[in-house]
């Protein structure tokens, strides 16, 4: 049953551990996955003076790009988006790109406890949550497995 | 092992619905929670105007109990239809409704959780419902927040103004 699947991720730790997970529901489904990162910015666009939220901005579209290649290889017919947004926006800009896309569902990795309760949910999956035009999967991404 | 929170609003059915797009062929258990009287009462300081001896409730426990298991079987039914193993369940909620479903998913050990967003149409429509918060702010496991039709449109309308 084919279904259109996008990813959203931030970069980070938490959302590199919903990996192996997001291979599993999106073979299982025979779908085709959407990659969408978006990129942050302290004042609109990219043209005169502004600055990428993140210091580290290439390293993580470089290990995105290499998540990317590595879904691929797995068998799952895989596109990466990068998109710009405001700071703060980014929610709003994935929620536009699953609408245009017809998403069936968007995954995004929860942050997980670890010594703050109640940050299980990231800025951007929180307001994601409230926005989506669809079905939204929040995979736990524990940092710190306890059993 | 999937969990399907139903309480036969829009959003629950959708999230019925979407149970059997992703997650077909699973066994899945479709959970109706219930509140004894003498919790719902405790919520409200001024009470129901009815003075403490003039309350049967047992008897508005057992219609309560009931009502929720024909909704469960409503849910459980509609999940079969959508192409799940599904058997309906009701659980007595103690404390809230989203301790009730967590408490649900851990003797399940459930795969996941489904439930709707319960946002209302219009501006309310941005807004998460308390239960499905709670529930994604503490469960240990996959959580799938469905918007109902009515929700996903009022989202959309709420974006491109």
């Amino acid at each position: 049953m084919f279904k259109r699947v996008m990813w959203a991720t931030d970069g980070s730790e938490a959302s590199d551990k919903t990996l192996e997970h997001l291979k599993e529901f999106v073979a299982q489904l025979d779908g085709e996955l959407l990659v969408i990162y978006s990129e942050e910015f302290t004042l609109p666009g990219k043209g005169g003076g502004s600055l990428p939220r993140h210091a580290d901005e290439d390293v993580v579209q470089d290990k995105i790009k290499r998540q990317v290649a590595e879904l691929s290889q797995s068998g799952i017919p895989t596109r990466l988006e990068i998109t710009t947004s405001k700071v703060g926006s980014a929610a709003h800009e994935i929620a536009e790109v699953a609408e245009r896309e017809r998403t069936d569902v968007i995954v995004v990795g929860t942050r997980g406890h670890t010594l703050l309760r109640g940050l299980l949910l990231g800025s951007v999956t929180q307001r994601l949550l409230q926005i989506a035009p669809c079905p939204v999967l929040a995979v736990p991404t524990r940092l710190d497995k306890k059993d | 092992m999937i969990l399907i929170c139903y309480d036969g609003s829009a959003d629950s059915k959708a999230a019925v619905e979407h149970a059997g797009e992703l997650f077909s062929g699973q066994p899945a258990t479709v959970l109706t929670v219930w509140q004894p009287f003498v919790e719902a009462l405790a919520h409200m300081p001024s009470g129901f105007g009815m003075a403490p001896g003039e309350i049967d409730y047992e008897a508005i426990d057992t219609a309560t109990r009931q009502s929720a298991e024909k909704q469960a079987a409503e849910g459980a039914k509609l999940a079969r239809e959508a192409g799940l193993d599904a058997q309906p369940k009701i659980r007595e909620q103690q404390t809230t409704t989203a301790d009730a479903i967590l408490a649900e998913a851990d003797v399940l050990n459930a795969s996941a959780i489904l439930m709707g967003s319960r946002g209302l149409t219009g501006l309310k429509s941005l807004f998460l419902g308390s239960v499905s918060h709670v529930v994604l702010q503490h469960a240990d496991r996959t959580v799938l927040v469905v918007p109902s039709p009515d929700i996903a449109t009022a989202r959309k309308r709420q974006r491109h103004k």
